[in-house]
Order: C-alpha cells, then sequence, then structure tokens
C-alpha cells in the first residue's frame, strides 16, 4: 500500500532527507510532461523540474495541508517553468531539415514523428502565457478555476489566451500533411 | 452537453500529440536527489528541528529504488573521481596503440539488461551486454582506443540513456544524448 | 615540459578486449540500405580526400542505424559532421590530433563559435585542446550558454592550468549545477578557482553548495 504524500511530508521534516525520494519519484515523470511541452526541450525541462523539486523540499515547512501536495508542487513547477523560460536564451535546436526529411516511424527506440516535430516548433512559436494556458487547460485538464489559483490570472483572460493560442495553433499547423 | 475543449479535430489532435508522456528521464531524476541533499533542510513552521539519527526502514517502491540506486551511484563515482589519482601512462607497449581498458557502471535495480553502445562498439546494442552484480550496480570493461567516444546505454532493449557521471555530449541530430569518455595519448 | 597525465573523464579500470579494424565498416553493409551506405560513402570518400578523418563519420552513421533512424536522417547527420569537422580544423589549424578535430566539432555543435576554437588554439598553440573542448561542450550542454562558456574557458586556456584542472572544473560544476548552483554563477566561481588556483599548478577546492556554504575540499 501507498505511503500517503502527508505522511512522507513527515517524515521529511522530522529529519528523513531520502523519504523525499519517493515524492521525487512519485511525481518526477507526471510532471516532466509539462515542462517539457511548456519549455520546448528536456534540458531546460530538467533544470526547471529540478528547481520545482528542490524549492518544494526547503519550503516544505511551510507548506500546508490545505491543498494536495502534488497541486502545490505543480504550481511551483509552473512558477519555474516561468523563471527558466525568461532567463535563459532559446537555445539552437539541431535543425535537420529539407526536402529529404520526411520521418518515418521505424525501429523501437527511436520513433520520429513528422507531426510531433511540427507541433513542438509551433509551440515554442506561441506566446508563453498563451502556450502555458493552453497546456494547462487542453493537456494537464485543469479546470478554468484550478488554472486561475495556480495562476493568479482572471478566468476570463485565462479563457481568452486559449482561444488565442487554439487560433495561432490552427494556422500555423494548418499546412502539415496528416501524419 | 457538448464538449467544448475541442472545438476542432485538430485541436484534438495537438491535445493528444502532447498528453503522450517524454521519454522517461531517470538520470535526471536522480540528480534532484542530490541536489535536495546538498539543500538546507526543512524546517517545521515554529518547531524545534529535530535530527533523527536511526536506521531508516523507508519502503522503496521500484521506481523510488532505480532512482535511490542510480543517485548513490553518481555520489559514489563523484567521490572516487575527485579522489582517484589520475593516471600516468604506464609503459604502453606500441602494439596496443594505447589503448586503455575502461570499466562502464550503471545503476539499475529494476532493469533486465543493460548495454553498452558507443563508436568503439559499432553502436552495436549485442555485443556489450553490462554485467548485474549486487544492488542493481551493473558493469562491463571494455579497451577503447585513443581519442574522443560517445557512448551510451540502452535498458531493457529499448530506453536510452546517457551516463549520469559522464561528461554529455551535445543533443544530435537523432534526438539524442550521449556521453563522452576521452582517452588520451599520452605525450607532451 | 610539463609531464602529460591522461585526465579521467569516466570511472577507469582493467580488462582487455580488442577492436578490429574493418569491423567499422562491415557494420556498416550489414545495416544500412544501398542508397544510404552509396551515400554515406560519397560523404567519407570527400572527407577523406580532404584529410578528415573517416571513422568519426562512420560511426555517426551506424549510431544513426542503432537508433533506428532513416536512410535520409542519417546522410544529413553524417554530412552535417563532416562540415564540422572541417570547420573544426580551420579553426584548430591542419596539424590538429583526430581527438581535437572529433571534440571541437561536438563543441561547435554545441553552439560554441569557430573564433573561440581558434583563440584556445592560439592560447596553447602546441598542446591537445580536447580536454578542453570537451569540458567546454559538457558544461554548454548543461545549460551554461555558449559564449559565456566560452569566455570561462578561454580563460583557463590562458592561464597555466593544466588538462587535470579542465577536468575538476568540468566535475564541479557539474556537482554545483546539480546542488543547485545558478549555472553561471557556477560555472564562473569554478573557473576562479582554477585560474587563480593554476599558479599553485593544483585543482579548483572551494566552491560554493546551494546553501551558501563553502564546500569542504
Amino acid at each position: 500500500m501507498e505511503v500517503p504524500d502527508t505522511a512522507l511530508i513527515q517524515r521529511v521534516l522530522g529529519g528523513d532527507t531520502e523519504a523525499y525520494a519517493l515524492l521525487v519519484a512519485r511525481y518526477y515523470d507526471r510532471y516532466a510532461r509539462f515542462a517539457v511541452n511548456m519549455l520546448g526541450n528536456r534540458e531546460d525541462a530538467e533544470e526547471a523540474l529540478q528547481d520545482a523539486f528542490v524549492r518544494a523540499y526547503r519550503s516544505l515547512g511551510r507548506y500546508e495541508n490545505r491543498e494536495r501536495f502534488g497541486a502545490w508542487l505543480f504550481r511551483i513547477l509552473v512558477n519555474r517553468c516561468r523563471t527558466t523560460a525568461a532567463r535563459r536564451r532559446v537555445r539552437e535546436r539541431v535543425i535537420v531539415a529539407g526536402e529529404e526529411m520526411m520521418a518515418t516511424a521505424a525501429a523501437p527506440a527511436v520513433v520520429w514523428d513528422g507531426f510531433r516535430e511540427e507541433l513542438a516548433r509551433a509551440l515554442v512559436l506561441l506566446a508563453p502565457e498563451q502556450r502555458e494556458a493552453f497546456l494547462l487547460k487542453h493537456v494537464e485538464d485543469l479546470s478554468y478555476e484550478e488554472m486561475s489559483v495556480m495562476t493568479g490570472v482572471g478566468v476570463s483572460a485565462l479563457k481568452m489566451r486559449v482561444q488565442r493560442a487554439c487560433a495561432r495553433l490552427r494556422d500555423l499547423l494548418r499546412e502539415v500533411p496528416s501524419a | 452537453m457538448p464538449d467544448e475543449r475541442y472545438d476542432d479535430a485538430l485541436i484534438a489532435q495537438v491535445a493528444a500529440a502532447l498528453r503522450e508522456p517524454p521519454a522517461p528521464m531517470p538520470a535526471a531524476r536522480a540528480r534532484v536527489m542530490s541536489a535536495v541533499r546538498a539543500a538546507e533542510s526543512p524546517r517545521r513552521q515554529g518547531g524545534l528541528v529535530r535530527w533523527l539519527v536511526r536506521p531508516r526502514l523507508v519502503r522503496v517502491q521500484p521506481i523510488g529504488a532505480l532512482a535511490a540506486a542510480a543517485i548513490v551511484i553518481a555520489v559514489i563515482a563523484g567521490r572516487e573521481l575527485r579522489t582517484a589519482p589520475t593516471r600516468a601512462p604506464a609503459a604502453v607497449p606500441a602494439a596496443s596503440a594505447g589503448a586503455q581498458r575502461v570499466q562502464f557502471v550503471y545503476v539499475a535495480r529494476r532493469a533486465t539488461s543493460v548495454a553498452l553502445v558507443g563508436d568503439f562498439n559499432a553502436w552495436n546494442r549485442d555485443t556489450t551486454p553490462l554485467k548485474p552484480a549486487a544492488a542493481g550496480v551493473w558493469s562491463v570493461e571494455v579497451a577503447i582506443p585513443p581519442g574522443r567516444h560517445e557512448y551510451a546505454f540502452i535498458i531493457d532493449g529499448r530506453t536510452w540513456v546517457s551516463d549520469p557521471t559522464a561528461a554529455s555530449a551535445p543533443a544530435d541530430e537523432f534526438g539524442s544524448s550521449n556521453s563522452v569518455v576521452l582517452i588520451g595519448k599520452g605525450g607532451s | 615540459m610539463k609531464r602529460a597525465r591522461i585526465p579521467a573523464l569516466a570511472l577507469v579500470a582493467l580488462v582487455a578486449l580488442g577492436v578490429r579494424a574493418g569491423a567499422a565498416q562491415q557494420q556498416l553493409d550489414a545495416r544500412l540500405d544501398p542508397a544510404t551506405r552509396a551515400a554515406v560513402a560519397a560523404l567519407v570518400d570527400s572527407a577523406r580526400d580532404k584529410g578528415l578523418p573517416a571513422e568519426p563519420l562512420t560511426a555517426k552513421a551506424l549510431e544513426g542505424a542503432s537508433k533506428g533512424a532513416d536512410g535520409a536522417r542519417i546522410v544529413v547527420a553524417v554530412r552535417a559532421l563532416a562540415a564540422r569537422l572541417d570547420a573544426a580544423r580551420t579553426a584548430l589549424g591542419p596539424a590538429a590530433a583526430q581527438a581535437d578535430l572529433v571534440a571541437g566539432a561536438a563543441a561547435l555543435q554545441a553552439g560554441v563559435q569557430p573564433v573561440t576554437l581558434a583563440k584556445m588554439r592560439a592560447a596553447r598553440p602546441r598542446e591537445a585542446l580536447a580536454v578542453a573542448l570537451v569540458v567546454l561542450a559538457d558544461i554548454v550542454a548543461r545549460g551554461v550558454p555558449a559564449d559565456t562558456a566560452s569566455k570561462l574557458i578561454l580563460r583557463v586556456a590562458n592561464s597555466r592550468a593544466g588538462d587535470d584542472a579542465f577536468d575538476a572544473l568540468r566535475r564541479d560544476v557539474a556537482r554545483d549545477i546539480v546542488a543547485g548552483a545558478p549555472l553561471v554563477v557556477a560555472a564562473a566561481v569554478r573557473t576562479q578557482g582554477v585560474v587563480g588556483g593554476a599558479a599553485a599548478d593544483g585543482p579548483a577546492t572551494t566552491g560554493l553548495t546551494s546553501s551558501g556554504r563553502p564546500r569542504s575540499p
């Protein structure tokens, strides 16, 4: 039976640092998806994830059981993603383009997906607050109320951002042939 | 009530694609605990900090064991790299052309196989399996010729990972990140 | 003359296995389709004609095959590597060792500018640069911006620090980043330690943990 988050937190506050590893194991992969989608590459995502987990660890004494630990941690991560994106210049991806690059899915080791690549490029072109709102709503499946609590932005402003993100994605992705 | 989230099929397709989880990042996850250990411990709000010095009986979930074990080897490796004396070239016979024997280690408690692939074995996943020792520590020793080499590990025949203790190669055209080992030639 | 030492960038121990010449070519024949094989062979021949090393190119093709990349992507990757090797050789000089070229090509791939390679060569005209270049590419891969990392590595290259110092710099920067130090600060502090310590001919022994306490050596 799984040890609940609250019990692990109590252990950590009691001096058992290693208990935090279980919380990391529980949430890292789950939240990696948002970080990778938001920041567009694994390196930045890893940095934001690490920042978030370390900050959450340092602030555990201030964490009050009013919300789920997972939600509290996710809020920290969303903030860290904003900071990471703002602080670092956009890393130049290795651009492998050209008429030869019609990707085909082959061996299981690495899967190439043309649509996924187009989508990654399109996401980067969204304004960060639109990208964030889109991901929280359509990928992480938060309600607008939850998003408002998380981001501090009003519900109608969030709806506007999501709408704009959808419109922009439609424009950017319209030309892509179906995978 | 209609599902207003997906006002068209394209957005639905986008959402589905983005919902896929990224490839696991065991090395990055392991680094988190290294950072946590180095960080200031949290204190209970308004309470005394009680340092418990007792054997820890934490029931570790499988994936937690993986993370914990990977951290251990990273810390041990870090310490070993720091204190190990740098190796002077012994009298290397010309015939061996300066190849050095190198031990590669990866910690993966739940893996059923770990393979070493690199430019020194033609990236062939079958020729250099690591052998498991205790506690999920896998290792193999290989002779590597002089020069800069890239390598990675393949876990369970499908997941490519880099070596958390080694230098990183830049992300490449194949969408992955290898590790680097450099074998020196010696000389002035 | 400085005594040469081999820096350890991986755990090192001893067992024997051989690497047979020609094994790579056999693998290429077995694992690439004919069209890709022909394209790669043409690129390798062209590189050889220019005096560039062939092994990194065949290795890159095999890597792609192993990772399941299709032929087109493999050809693009091999072509791009050949171009980077050429640029590295221009920057590092025609006498550059193969390890220096390969490490230089990787640094270019990471976003380091050719002029940085040229300046490193100017700072150390007769020494191998592979260690410094591997460290440079590594800290850029960890997130230090390429221009910042280049400046820092050039400072070390311009000092009297040896290869050990570069290796120590890499390990210490990696550890500091893991401990949560901001990237540029970690790199700058460690570089200062290396450059300041070069006079005493030792690697950096101080640095910051994320809690701000100096690390004990």
